[in-house]
């Protein structure tokens, strides 16, 4: 039965918390995070198998491919705005996937963390459908790898700009590219409300972070970690 | 099978652009000569035809990209994404403008708003995974918080640096 119901729920429950969120724009009543959380209690409540949500939703989860290929619109229409920057965003989004992969893999071990649960951690700050594809690359746990970008998103969005403040970053295109290196579109949806500045180079660091995330990080996995 | 279903994908892009056309011709003349509220009516109408054909269209281009994509990315056995090298290739076509932004700006920006919707179902899967997050819980939170103010700290300061260094 709910196998035919669960796409127009999903639906009906994502645009009911968006309209919440543009009532009360706070970063922990973030509509994603909140659809989730209410779907899986849902499906707890009357337990229903994951099995026949996801193929119930498979409309859905088809669409994210083609998504990222339409992600070429944006990166498009914000390159020509922001070349003469283009080589330091660059470098900078180098240094950001660095340090991902380095605290994903070399840090969080020492912690306990396994391979497979590290492999989850390598792509949590970059936008989540790319994110998803890094993490089943290295063969990490792509619902674990989602809930984490979406939970590094909020922080980044609540306690990323006054962090920064503190640690004497000032300049508007350098925090534009730290928010939109580490807590990706959530972050630049914030940021966006403060600074259009900030918005626009947060957004092609997203961008320009998850690409090469998406091309260094298999490398670095079977070069240095397989 | 794949060659015929790509000449009628051809084909029908063909058969959009001309009807895009077509229709903002038909939209002009109808704005001159129509009454207030049947304008109205009709221009609403044009207008929904025009953004769906535009959809279409740009669906079928982002398809065409991803479909390349993974053909190339089965002779990297599936090193890299198939969907960021189709993104890759698209921003290549776009920049050389071999595809107009025109077709696929509406695809394009309907696809950003909507994003966030797209991986609800994956994150649901989480649901899979209480006992993972339950022995784990602490690594996960500290990752969350030391990975994310890391990343804020170094690619801050280093952008800073090098604008700085640059004055």
């Amino acid at each position: 039965m709910f196998i035919y119901i669960a796409a127009f729920v999903t639906l009906l429950l994502f645009f009911a918390f968006k309209k919440l969120y543009r009532l009360k724009p706070v970063a922990l009543l973030n509509p994603v995070l909140l659809t989730i959380l209410s779907l899986i209690v849902i499906l707890l409540l009357f337990e229903i198998p994951y099995l026949e949500y996801e193929q119930g939703t498979f409309m859905i989860t088809a669409l994210l491919e083609p998504a990222i290929v339409a992600l070429a619109v944006p990166l498009y229409l914000q390159l020509k705005v922001i070349r003469a920057r283009l080589k330091w965003i660059l470098a900078s989004c180098l240094l950001s996937v660095f340090v991902a992969f380095f605290c994903a893999f070399y840090i969080m071990p020492l912690l306990g963390a396994d391979l497979i649960t590290a492999a989850s951690f390598a792509g949590q700050s970059v936008t989540t459908p790319i994110a998803m594809g890094i993490s089943a690359n290295l063969n990490g746990i792509v619902s674990l790898t989602a809930a984490m970008v979406i939970f590094a998103g909020i922080i980044g969005a609540s306690i990323g700009l006054p962090f920064l403040t503190l640690c004497k970053i000032k300049h508007p295109q350098a925090i534009g590219v730290a928010i939109g290196c580490a807590s990706h579109a959530l972050g630049t949806s914030k940021i966006l409300e403060e600074n259009e500045e900030s918005g626009a180079f947060s957004s092609i660091a997203l961008i320009i972070c998850a690409v090469l995330s998406a091309l260094i990080m298999p490398v670095l996995y079977q070069w240095l970690i397989v | 099978m794949k060659q015929p279903s790509k000449t009628l994908r051809k084909n029908n892009k063909k058969n959009t652009i001309a009807s895009i056309n077509d229709l903002g011709n038909e939209h002009d003349d109808s704005s001159i000569e129509a009454e207030d509220t049947v304008l109205n009516h009709k221009q609403k109408m044009a207008r929904l035809v025009k953004n769906t054909l535009q959809l279409v269209l740009g669906f079928l281009i982002i398809m065409l990209f991803l479909s390349i994509a993974k053909i190339i990315t089965i002779y990297f056995s599936n090193t890299f994404p198939a969907s960021i090298v189709g993104m890759l290739m698209l921003f290549i076509a776009l920049s050389l403008g071999i595809i107009k932004l025109s077709w696929i700006e509406f695809a394009g920006n309907l696809v950003m708003k909507y994003l966030a919707l797209l991986f609800i179902p994956i994150g649901v899967g989480l649901i899979n995974y209480f006992d993972l997050i339950a022995t784990h819980w602490l690594v996960i939170i500290f990752s969350l918080f030391f990975t994310t103010l890391l990343t804020l700290f170094l690619v801050g300061h280093c952008y800073q640096w090098l604008v700085r260094e640059e004055q």
